[in-house]
């Protein structure tokens, strides 16, 4: 097994700096749009309680075949769960963690 | 040759700008999956003062600027519009490039243009004491910064792995007098279930953003001063405070007589991108004729063409219609990069604005962006943001096209913050750790491997 990944074209960027190198994917790092700063694959795979965040597709799409790695190692509706699921409006997401913490703190 | 266009202190702006007002298709309000109706101003009362409230669902078009909100502006408003001579000269382009510098804020971008009014009129409404979360920790300084100017206590669930990564913001959180601490935390009952499944948790805003809420909703209960909740981006009222951005520009771009062809920002939550264009596209929807771009702060290259494929399933937006819903198994990118605006957690405002033809989203690649950002701070000197990175490459892609269509063009640029406490980042592209290469299949086989032996997650 190769111990790093390569690039079909190893000349550096027109600033000098050479392109990236990375010994397993989930070493990959780029900037979580999220945090707002760069991290490791590793993170994004394991980002929501354990399973992947749901941006992890679109944001690795580019770097590797991301959705094929997803659908090797996860059950089908694991895979939907994390992906296909629609995503709340922000005010809606809101109501509901307020209800979630009236929830968690009864007040007796 | 002027570089630097100011306003006089007495220029600034004395309303927001409320888009809401002329929205070709006004934002229908979410319904409450309890009540089946529109979400009502009490659903939110738990989080955040009714004053703000009243603003996220207001659609009168000018919101007057409290004089305490103008005197705590003043420290670093109004902003310089600068005139880009530098790189202007080096791309060699039939472009003038103008960008709004939102880095001369005391928190170093745009997000104080929020934070001062939020904790005004938390102040005004009684408020003792302000949670939030934060990633890098932008947000976070800058209602740091906010609430040690109003005198009201701040606390800031960080993301672990942030509050780890990065350090400086933290310390700026502590030095304006913040308490911020590592989320998940033993602090709340969110955060302890959190560490109970698993006390190395790395944590996630949405963990962050639970506990926060949580403080807030439990303050009383819990012996704390009276708490309530601040959001940095996406909600309505962020948006409307950040229009002070576009507001001075307008008044600026006038001043030297010239007005833009396109305005450029970076749109994560869109809060920055909006502040500078919503007015702008006040005239657009009034019939100037003008392109505004929103740059996805994420590597999506097909979000343009696949932007007809999102849509709301019904007229209150509670059941998106994407073909994500349904494709499950035979998910493809394209569908999730057309969802990307709605997906990637932007506002309702300029998710609806894209909708309408008004913005036109675009992407760009990550290692474009840092080398945009390392082309501007050679030739303009100041060091970007990465967000603000992702619009500077926009520009330049901009102004390549001008020179090969043989049209000049007049660039508006969002400068939103500098990036003096991001230099990490700098660092992990200057040493080729930040990937956004398409890599041949045969060595991502062979790299695959590695996780040979991984656990599988399960649910």
């Amino acid at each position: 097994m190769s111990d790093r990944v390569s690039h079909e074209n190893d000349s550096p960027l027109p600033c000098g700096v050479e392109k990236p190198v990375s010994t397993c994917i989930q070493q990959f790092r780029r900037r979580c749009p999220k945090l707002g700063h760069d991290l490791e694959f590793a993170y994004c795979e394991r980002e929501n309680a354990g399973m992947p965040c749901g941006k992890a597709l679109v944001c690795w799409n580019e770097a590797f075949d991301v959705r094929r790695h997803f659908l090797s190692c996860l059950a089908a509706e694991d895979f939907e769960e994390c992906f296909a699921k629609p995503v709340q409006p922000k005010a809606l997401s809101l109501l509901h963690l307020i209800e979630r913490a009236k929830r968690l703190n009864p007040k007796d | 040759m002027t570089t630097k266009i100011m306003l006089r202190e007495d220029e600034i702006p004395r309303e927001w700008y409320n888009i809401a007002a002329d929205m070709p298709t006004p934002l229908q309000p979410p319904l409450n999956p309890g009540t089946r109706m529109p979400l009502a101003p009490e659903d939110l009362a738990p989080v955040f003062p009714m004053n703000l409230i009243e603003q996220e669902m207001s659609v009168e078009r000018w919101i007057k600027i409290p004089d305490d909100v103008l005197d705590k502006y003043l420290l670093w408003r109004p902003t310089p519009l600068y005139r880009a001579h530098n790189l202007e000269k080096y791309l060699n382009c039939p472009v003038k490039i103008y960008y709004k510098n939102e880095g001369v804020s005391p928190a170093g971008s745009h997000k104080p243009n929020t934070a001062i009014p939020q904790v005004y009129y938390n102040k005004v409404f009684g408020v003792k004491r302000i949670a939030t979360e934060t990633g890098a920790g932008q947000w976070g300084s800058a209602l740091a910064f906010a609430c040690a100017l109003f005198g009201l206590e701040a606390k800031v669930y960080m993301v672990r792995v942030s509050f780890e990564q990065k350090p400086y913001r933290r310390l700026m959180m502590n030095t304006w007098g913040a308490t911020c601490i590592p989320s998940p935390s033993s602090e709340t009952a969110s955060g302890r279930q959190i560490l109970a499944q698993d006390p190395n948790s790395p944590g996630s805003l949405g963990i962050a953003i639970s506990e926060a809420v949580e403080d807030a909703v439990t303050s009383q209960e819990q012996g704390r001063p009276f708490t309530k909740y601040s959001l940095g981006s996406v909600l309505n009222h962020v948006l409307l405070h950040q229009t002070v951005i576009g507001l001075e520009a307008q008044k600026q771009m006038e001043s030297v007589g010239d007005y833009p062809d396109v305005i450029i920002g970076c749109a994560g939550g869109g809060s920055n991108f909006s502040g500078i264009a919503f007015p702008f596209i006040r005239d657009k929807i009034a019939g100037k004729n003008l392109r505004v771009v929103a740059v996805e702060p994420t590597s999506c290259p097909t979000l343009t063409k696949g932007r007809f494929l999102y849509d709301f399933g019904d007229a209150v937006q509670l059941t998106p219609l994407l073909p994500m819903h349904t494709l499950g198994h035979c998910f493809v990118p394209a569908p999730i990069h057309a969802g990307g605006l709605r997906y990637h957690g932007m506002a309702p405002l300029v998710s609806q604005l894209t909708l309408d033809g008004l913005i036109e989203p675009r992407s760009v690649r990550q290692l474009e962006t840092y080398e945009a950002g390392v082309t501007w701070a050679r030739t303009e000197g100041f060091i970007s943001a990465p967000e603000t990175n992702h619009a500077i490459a926009m520009v330049i892609e901009e102004a390549k096209r001008a020179k090969e269509e043989g049209k000049e063009k007049t660039i508006l640029l969002a400068w939103s913050g500098h990036g003096l406490v991001d230099l990490a980042s700098y660092d992990a592209f200057f040493q080729g750790k930040l990937m956004d290469y398409e890599l041949p299949q045969e060595e991502i086989d062979e790299s695959l491997k590695c996780l040979d032996g991984f656990p599988k997650p399960t649910r």
